[in-house]
């Protein structure tokens, strides 16, 4: 009974410490890794530059499962204060970020396109992109 | 007439943009993408009984290039109103030019903003269309203290070494490029305003500056502003004080404006929202105490309907409100 308790934790633990995606940038891109904060306004259209690159945030589409978990544990937001926010925003002029229908479209535009940020799952990393956040 | 081209215009885009959400504008281009918004009230007090529809706005806005973009917008307020009380009627079918800038995406910490805009001043004078407040009303606050609009240059960024600390330095000395349309005519007008997002539940910050009035009276304005949002309750409070004196420097007034407001969300289409101000003039000799409690209801986020009562320290005052407003 009590090894099957303490099993049971380590599952829930290991469950919770779980990876989800990562977000990345092209391998050869002079975007400096953002921190947490940092990629959550850039994500949020706020802020545009990192350092001194120019920096350009893609989405997965709104179904996307992915995209869920990205707001959940990155933005930190839920997806009314999400639609609300975007709605003020579009009465001061700012658009969300553009979405791209797949992973592997997001990969290619971020490969194809310097200081392109956005978010995979973990399958789809390799040499072609830099990790700057796991999520 | 001209109103309803436009909103035949507009909605014959919508029927033919491939996916559009109400409250998002119809993205014709990355260059281009169109939207607007209306609002309609009716009141009630000891001294009128006025329908209006208020606020007609279309707005535009897209990128240029990777660092430059813009944004105008046109409005028409009050569009149409009639007072039941006396059976006055007015109308303005002009449209004004509320915004028209460019934008320039420098760096992180330098970015430029040229043209007419909303002055970078608190919570309540960056979201001041209908829809978007929580009640019909606006607080005196966001029309006696400092002019709505600034025609001129805003530099604004982040400040170095801190991830959440912004600034607007913002300048101009020149006439209001639509000058009819203002709360304060003035052809000088400059200020800081410092903006501290800890997260996105707890704000604060604060302003200062200076401006000219029409009539040459100097005023040094400061100014605070905080915000807290805590599950369903959200919490939003501004001050400001005004110290003006005229050309010889021998008339001198303060100002003082302030309000809080509470804002409790039933579920995301109801809410009851609750607002004290007060209002403070030395060089008139008013003085007023406000108290505000309503109710607000969006089916969706883009579409608002309210009702408030007021309470005014002179009773003459007290009235009931009610609107209705859209964003497209």
């Amino acid at each position: 009974m009590k090894r099957t308790f303490i099993l049971c934790i380590i599952l829930l633990v290991q469950l919770s410490a779980a990876k989800y995606g990562v977000v990345v940038t092209s391998h050869t891109s002079k975007v400096s890794t953002p921190t947490l904060r940092q990629l959550k306004d850039i994500f949020l259209m706020k802020r545009h530059y990192v350092g001194d690159t120019k920096v350009l945030p893609i989405n997965m589409l709104l179904s996307s499962d992915l995209r869920q978990k990205f707001e959940q544990n990155v933005l930190k937001v839920n997806r009314d204060k999400l639609n609300s926010y975007w709605i003020k925003q579009h009465f001061q002029g700012i658009s969300p970020p553009m979405t791209q229908a797949s992973s592997r479209s997001v990969k290619l535009f971020i490969k194809n396109v310097e200081g392109a940020i956005g978010y995979l799952p973990l399958e789809l990393v390799d040499d072609d992109v830099r990790v700057l956040y796991e999520f | 007439m001209r109103f309803f081209i436009i909103l035949t215009f507009i909605f014959t885009m919508l029927a033919n943009a491939g996916h559009y959400e109400l409250g998002r504008g119809v993205k014709l281009d990355e260059k281009l993408r169109i939207g607007g918004y209306f609002s309609a009230d009716y009141e009630v007090s000891n001294t009128r009984r006025r329908a209006r529809l208020d606020d007609v706005a279309i707005l535009a806005y897209g990128n240029l290039t990777n660092e430059l973009s813009y944004l105008v917008e046109v409005e028409a307020a009050p569009y149409y109103q009639r007072d039941f009380r006396d059976g006055t009627q007015k109308y303005d079918r002009h449209f004004h030019r509320e915004r028209l800038y460019l934008d320039y995406q420098y760096s992180e910490i330098a970015n430029f903003r040229l043209g007419k805009q909303i002055t970078p001043i608190g919570y309540w004078n960056l979201e001041p269309i209908n829809v978007l407040r929580e009640t019909s009303s606006n607080p005196m606050l966001s029309s006696k203290m400092f002019p709505k609009f600034l025609t001129g240059l805003d530099i604004y960024g982040y400040l170095p070494w801190f991830d959440s600390l912004t600034y607007h330095l913002f300048m101009q000395n020149n006439r209001d490029i639509d000058a009819d349309y203002i709360n304060i005519k003035n052809e000088h007008f400059f200020g800081l305003s410092l903006e501290n997002e800890v997260s996105m539940d707890f704000q604060y910050g604060g302003s200062f500056g200076e401006f000219i009035t029409e009539d040459r009276k100097r005023v040094r304005f400061a100014q605070l502003n905080a915000k807290y949002e805590l599950s369903n309750l959200s919490i939003q409070a501004e001050v400001a004080l005004d110290h003006g004196e005229d050309h010889s420097a021998r008339v001198k007034g303060d100002k003082f404006a302030g309000y809080m407001q509470g804002h409790y969300r039933l579920s995301n289409e109801h809410a009851f929202v609750g607002r004290y101000e007060y209002f403070n003039d030395d060089a008139t000799d008013v003085s007023n105490h406000i108290g505000i409690f309503g109710y607000s209801y969006r089916p969706m986020y883009p579409v608002s309907l309210k009702a408030e009562y007021q309470w005014n320290s002179d009773e003459q005052l007290n009235k009931f409100l009610t609107s209705f407003s859209v964003l497209f």
